[in-house]
């Protein structure tokens, strides 16, 4: 029981990083021609 | 019960502890080489990898690696979450030790083999990338290869392939992957021109760190307070030694100057290539392959930068050529006076042991670099591998961390 418990809390934060990893990228895309604008001027 | 013997406890557990200290030792010995606004995402690189691996040994790669064999390929679940894994010894691999002394002891290797790579993809790969590269490429990778050269049952040492400390398993495999990791990644911005080393002295703490460390990475792979542990100590360090003077005098010579940067390369070029031999070979033969890999490594590095391969820092000619010139020699230097256990090598009669070291080498070159290739695929399919150019240029310390290194 505790080494499903651990496996699945181990595994839980692996999904969180890829999410957060996933996240991240789509936030670049959105930022990006903000700062491009910021830049310009 | 087999009967534990409280010396070898105790020398196997503070050999963890040293192997423990290699991994960030090492992310000081990168962080000196980078320039100052990646140290710390490169220092984040090695402590991470002492985290997540630590959770993902414990979980599923310690069974994948030294679980019951599978036709020689793998280990089988049966320590899972390191289920049975306690105090009494596994008599398969060290019978006067608690297992969980040798497991621990093991995931030392497993952890530091993963930030190896780190220093090919230095200063551009983005955090979250890494994070799942290095979860795949254990368990993909370094589980499998670990099983075949160290497991009991595994195929490539049931053929009689020697690897004392982890030429192959560790230094190979991590010195292939960082090849295959940096071309995919592609070169860095303004890869061609200076980047400079931003502090030599912490390059230099690590690297002292990292030898300091090696004696429980070869030493304590004896997996015995004994005699054989004394030799592979001796090993070690002598082969370091030269390693260092080989390597200076060369630059010395090539560049003008015996540079701190020399010493510390040759160093590790020494330590990396008496890590297969250290328990089969003599003092006298170690400061042979310490110096041979030296050579052998510097000429790698000079041939890598002509390469349009950005290995920021040298992890494949360093790792990859010197675990392979260590694996080659032991098929040479290697005698059964020092380790009945052992094989002689062919300057003791025996021409096979190389041919079987040769296999050994190849095997663990192609399998790395396919499947380095296949999981590098794999975490492109999930998000990009590297930040944008405006993250780069800033820094990843910054981009990728929200912190800088330094006050000013």
């Amino acid at each position: 029981m505790d080494i499903a418990l651990a496996l699945g809390s181990f595994l839980v934060l692996v999904a969180a990083w890829i999410a957060i990893g996933r996240r991240a990228e789509q936030l670049q895309l959105v930022v990006a021609p903000e700062e491009e604008q910021l830049d310009a001027a | 019960m087999e009967k534990l013997n409280a010396g070898d406890t105790a020398w196997v557990l503070v050999s963890a502890a040293l192997v423990m200290l290699m991994t960030p030792g090492l992310g000081f010995f990168y962080g000196g080489l980078v320039r100052q606004k990646n140290v710390l995402s490169t220092l984040m690189h090695s402590f991470f990898a002492l985290c997540v691996i630590s959770v993902q040994w414990v979980l599923w790669g310690y069974t994948l690696a030294f679980g019951p064999d599978w036709h020689g390929v793998i280990g089988t679940f049966a320590f899972l979450g390191f289920n049975g894994v306690g105090a009494a010894p596994n008599p398969d691999y060290a019978a006067t030790i608690p297992h969980a002394a040798f497991a621990l002891f093991q995931m030392m290797f497993a952890v530091i083999t993963p930030a190896l790579i780190t220093g090919a993809f230095a200063e551009r790969k983005r955090f979250a990338a890494f994070v799942l590269f290095t979860i795949l490429w254990a368990t993909l990778v370094y589980d499998p290869i670990a099983h075949w050269v160290w497991g009991h049952g595994g195929w490539l040492a049931s053929l009689g392939a020697l690897d004392f400390a982890g030429g192959t398993v560790v230094h190979i495999s991590s010195g292939v992957a960082a090849l295959v990791a940096a071309w995919v990644l592609g070169p860095r911005i303004g890869s061609g021109k200076e980047h400079a080393p931003h502090d030599r002295t912490m390059m230099l703490l690590g690297a002292s760190l990292v030898w300091f460390g090696w004696f429980g990475f070869n030493a304590g792979s004896a997996l015995a307070a004994n005699g054989l542990a004394a030799i592979a100590f001796v090993n070690t360090n002598v082969a370091a030694a030269m390693g260092a003077l080989a390597w200076m005098t060369i630059a010395w010579w090539r560049e003008g100057a015996p540079s701190v940067t020399s010493v510390a390369a040759g160093s590790i070029a020494g330590l990396i290539a008496i890590t297969p031999a250290a328990g089969y070979v003599t003092p006298a033969a170690a400061i042979l392959i310490g110096g041979i890999a030296a050579v052998g490594c510097y000429i790698a590095v000079r041939l890598r930068e002509r390469m349009h391969v950005d290995d920021a820092l040298d992890v494949f000619p360093v790792h990859g050529i010197g675990g392979t010139i260590g694996a080659l020699l032991t098929g040479v230097f290697a005698t059964t006076a020092i380790n009945a256990a052992g094989s002689n090598g062919l300057l003791y009669g025996n021409p096979r042991q190389l041919l079987i070291q040769l296999l050994a080498v190849t095997v663990v070159w192609v399998y790395t670099g396919v499947m380095t290739y296949v999981v590098l695929k794999i975490v492109t399919s999930i998000m990009p591998l590297r930040v944008t150019e405006r993250e780069e240029q800033l820094g990843l310390d910054v981009s990728q961390h929200a912190e800088a290194a330094y006050a000013n």
